[in-house]
């Protein structure tokens, strides 16, 4: 009874209240992020935090889930790393940062840098999928240092290499 | 109704503040975490379940749990978040533990709410057909309910203002404040002031809880979980009666039944509520008193052998999700070596809309 | 406190798509009128609820205690979870301890989410970290198709392949009454040639956004028997997470670390040794197409990189030698609150007998699983037998 009632209550009779709710937030981006995004906006240098084990996260984090242990040591990785996924999106998208529409079709993908045991996903610069493809290598493309903030942006994207 | 055989052997707390800056919500909880592992001589891998206890909008984070996931035991691991209290997920890991497959349980509450625009969040909470629209928060919702309670002729805002300022006397993280200071700080929505509410902080507390082999294996069977119990009110708009505390006298009334405890054994009462009006909405439907009695029991009289708010509770500095949490550490230390049962109550909802009720036995 | 046996004894759900016509209240009210209702229960037959709703999707704050009246559960204790994807199978398992604990007797489970009223794919973008992932993060889409892409490099995967479970998913969807997508005459020409939206995923590899709920309820072993012909009991029941971040797993979907851990557990605490031949049907969380064929390797049910050849040979078809989402899939309906629910009910629904035009024959053990968040699972195992009074459930 009730899909019949749909079909019979139609998008046009349907009472639908519009409302916008702007939520504002400011995030503490915390120890670990602070001196990581330091090292990448002064020195173009990317970080890793390590356990006992070996274990290498990027992001860095306190704990490594797997391994259980706390992670104190700080381990330079990339600036090179691997595709362990990549595709090109042709669906425009608003870019969260600028509210600006990303022009299609770009490059996405998963990098997992050099002496790394995670990837991080970033954008990249490529817009055919024959340009891309696991386990091929790239590099990360780093702003001038004039024009980076301590963000992940810091890194324009990652050029391939082959 | 058989007597639950679960134990907290841990606890932890991050140093709360009004902003923690200097920490993302994993290092927060980590923080937490930690101490509390430490504290039931456990490591991270031993954790066989967790629940973790946050709201998305004040994350500002869909799935808001996933911060924590790591820090928790979460990886190729079971945890499950609840949008409510720490106190309700301890309620949840209490059945997890009591089914006896996952013995071992991390609960964890985490806030930071210097980091949202509590207007909005709260707004958001409102009925988004009839009531959005006009712009409330929860100090509207609130206000309404002190009003009626004033109204009634037993309690006014001077007694609120007394509430405040006996837990910002026992307060570890907050400066005292005084009557006069509560009754002059700026209206928010009349007849309630600033001063009337908990402060917004950034807070995290974390319980080890296990079954009573585990406990007594660690040698830390001294805090028992008795009972858990949660009654859920009507939206405010539906309720019949607004500023009704009946939905904790129903929570406590169900938890001592489970537990087989009258009112009059309990040596400590733990009243968890974001504004001054609730803990005497509260306080007189668990008959601690009326009136003046009744204030004069957060300012310290232990008429009867019952302390009440004796923390501080959340006046004294906690935040939303984390403050029942905060007050079962609290009574955990407290009762340490002395022994005693305590009640636990918190909130969950606009203007404690929801009633949870933990009660813990600890040993002499 | 001695174990009880728990099972699932009755599942409704709304008529899910887009559904203008109702409020969140009321499509939840949908499934739970005719959850309670096929056994003749009404809201005082409940003791606790348990609820799972991604509140940021409709933009609503506690929405839980907004709708307190319409989920039954004035008065009682509500347990709001949270878990994402998988929230609706995280609030089935919940209902299980609750039960299986002894201090609840009869559970109402309730998923629900309207994904119209709000913008998915902000929501979506919450999910990802605000200080390390937000930025960059191109949707749940291109979060798949980076996922697909690993996938394809580990089995050799085809997209013809893929696009067969597409059809599959759609097809059985014309058997659901309350499916969202149903595509009779979809073909595998038609998901190649749809609008590709990140390679390699097509519009038609993906899940479509809907309006949906879902109710079961879960009962203590004494009354079980007497609301159901033949109870769903819960056999297994298995929560598995990861890491914090997107780009934590190596393998992501692929070798999907959390599905393979969730499974082990499963397995081993309901005597599972060989999936494939002990499940007479299988309700997975796909969320696309590549997705299913990968779920299925992690789980056992073809050898690793053998996903390919699964869809191949029909082996997964609703008339095939183990039928994997008769009901049409999340490939065919996504409320995300509820999605992982409809899957415990479907399966439910399946070993009770009650899965009407899509119900496979002879449903003895049935499995369900939820996805969601950062690959996390849920998994519940169901079947006809009743479970050992000692047995382990749970892990």
């Amino acid at each position: 009874m009730s899909s019949e009632r749909a079909v019979a209550f139609n998008r046009e009779q349907a009472v639908r209240i519009e409302q916008q709710i702007t939520l504002q937030y400011r995030f503490a981006a915390g120890y670990y992020a602070t001196h990581f995004f330091t090292a990448l906006r002064d020195h173009a240098k990317i970080l890793g935090s390590r356990d006992a084990q070996g274990n290498v996260m990027v992001p860095p984090r306190p704990v490594c889930g797997l391994s259980s242990l706390p992670m104190n040591e700080w381990v330079e990785v990339g600036p090179d790393g691997v595709l362990a996924g990549a595709t090109i999106v042709y669906v425009p998208f608003i870019d969260p940062m600028t509210g600006v529409q990303r022009p299609v079709p770009y490059g996405f993908g998963l990098v997992r840098f050099t002496g790394a045991d995670t990837s991080i996903y970033h954008l990249l610069d490529a817009t055919a999928p024959s340009q891309i493809g696991v386990g091929k290598h790239v590099t990360a493309v780093f702003k001038p240092r004039e024009q980076r903030t301590g963000s992940l942006a810091d890194i324009q994207h990652f050029r391939l290499l082959d | 109704m058989v007597a639950s055989d679960t134990w907290i052997v841990g606890l932890g707390e991050a140093r709360s503040a009004l902003a923690r800056d200097d920490v993302s919500i994993t290092e927060l909880a980590w923080e937490a975490v930690a101490p509390a592992l430490v504290d039931a001589g456990v490591g991270l891998g031993e954790v066989e379940g967790a629940v973790t206890a946050s709201q998305d909008f004040w994350d500002g984070r869909t799935i808001s749990s996933m911060s924590v996931n790591e820090v928790v035991g979460g990886t190729l691991g079971s945890e499950a978040k609840v949008a409510a209290d720490g106190v309700l997920g301890l309620g949840y890991a209490l059945a997890r533990i009591e089914d006896r497959d996952q013995r071992l349980n991390l609960v964890l509450a985490h806030a930071k709410e210097s980091q949202g625009d509590a207007h909005t969040i709260e707004l958001a909470a409102f009925d988004p057909y009839f009531e959005r629209q006009l712009g409330p928060d929860e100090s509207v919702l609130a206000a309404f309910e002190a009003q009626l309670l004033y109204a009634r002729g037993v309690f006014g805002a001077g007694d609120a203002a007394r509430v405040v300022a006996a837990a910002r006397a026992r307060s570890r993280v907050l400066e005292a404040v005084s009557v006069d200071q509560v009754l002059g700080s700026a209206l928010t929505a009349s007849p309630l002031r600033v001063l009337d509410r908990a402060p917004l902080m950034d807070c995290a507390s974390a319980l080890v809880v296990c079954d009573g082999d585990r406990a007594r294996g660690l040698g830390r069977d001294r805090v028992r979980l008795v009972a858990g119990a949660s009654v859920t009110g009507a939206y405010w708009s539906q309720r019949e009666v607004l500023a009704d505390g009946g939905g904790a006298a129903a929570a406590a009334a169900d938890a001592l039944a489970v537990a087989g405890w009258g009112f009059s054994e309990l040596d400590v009462v733990e009243i968890n509520a974001s504004y001054a009006y609730q803990h005497l909405l509260v306080g007189a439907a668990l008959g601690l008193g009326e009136g003046e009695a009744l204030v004069a029991r957060f300012e310290g009289d232990e008429d009867g052998g019952v302390s009440v708010n004796a923390s501080g509770g959340w006046l004294a500095g906690s935040a939303g999700s984390v403050a029942g949490l905060h007050a079962v550490v609290g009574v955990c230390e407290r009762l340490a070596g002395r022994g005693g049962r305590a009640l636990v109550h918190a909130t969950t909802g606009l203007a404690g809309q929801s009633h949870h009720v933990v009660l813990l036995e600890v040993a002499g | 406190m001695s174990v009880v046996r728990a099972a699932v004894v009755a599942a409704g759900q709304s008529d899910h798509g887009r559904r203008f016509d109702v409020s969140m209240a009321e499509i939840a009210r949908e499934a739970i009128d005719r959850c309670l209702g096929s056994r003749g229960l009404g809201f005082s037959d409940v003791d606790a609820v348990v609820a799972g709703n991604m509140e940021m999707f409709e933009g609503i704050y506690l929405v839980d205690q907004l709708f307190v009246g319409a989920l039954g559960a004035l008065g009682k204790p509500l347990y709001k979870l949270n878990t994402g994807g998988t929230v609706g199978a995280s609030a089935a398992l919940a209902c299980y301890h609750l039960v299986a604990s002894g201090r609840h007797r009869r559970v109402l489970g309730v998923g629900f989410q309207k994904q119209s009223e709000g913008s998915t794919q902000s929501a979506i973008t919450t999910v990802g970290d605000p200080v390390w992932e937000r930025a960059v993060m191109a949707g749940a889409i291109g979060n798949f198709a980076a996922m697909a892409s690993t996938y394809i490099a580990e089995s050799g995967v085809s997209m013809e392949q893929a696009a067969k479970v597409a059809v599959k998913a759609r097809r059985n969807a014309c058997l659901n009454p309350h499916a969202h997508l149903k595509l009779p005459d979809i073909t595998v020409e038609q998901v190649l040639e749809s609008e590709m939206l990140a390679y390699p995923i097509h519009r038609l590899d993906f899940c479509p956004s809907s309006d949906g709920a879902c109710a079961i309820v879960v009962a203590a072993e004494d009354l079980a028997g007497g609301l159901c012909e033949h109870p769903a009991w819960v056999h297994a029941v298995a929560t598995a997470h990861d890491q914090q971040y997107m780009g934590d797993s190596p393998k992501r979907l692929a070798v999907m670390r959390s599905l393979q851990a969730a499974a082990k557990k499963a397995y081993g605490l309901a005597g599972i040794e060989d999936p494939r031949r002990d499940f007479d049907v299988a309700e997975i969380y796909e969320p696309a197409s590549y997705a299913e064929l990968a779920m299925c390797e992690n789980l056992g049910i073809c050898a690793m990189g053998q996903g390919g050849a699964l869809i191949d040979q029909g082996v997964t078809l609703i008339d095939g030698p183990l039928p994997v989402n008769p009901s049409g899939g999340v490939l065919s309906t996504n409320p995300v609150g509820a999605t992982a629910m409809i899957r415990v009910a479907e399966a439910a629904m399946q070993v009770m007998g009650e899965a009407g035009e899509h119900q496979i024959p002879d449903v003895k053990r049935a499995l369900a699983t939820g996805y969601g968040g950062n690959a996390w699972t849920d998994i519940m195992i169901l079947a006809r037998e009743r479970p050992r009074p000692d047995a382990q459930v749970s892990a």
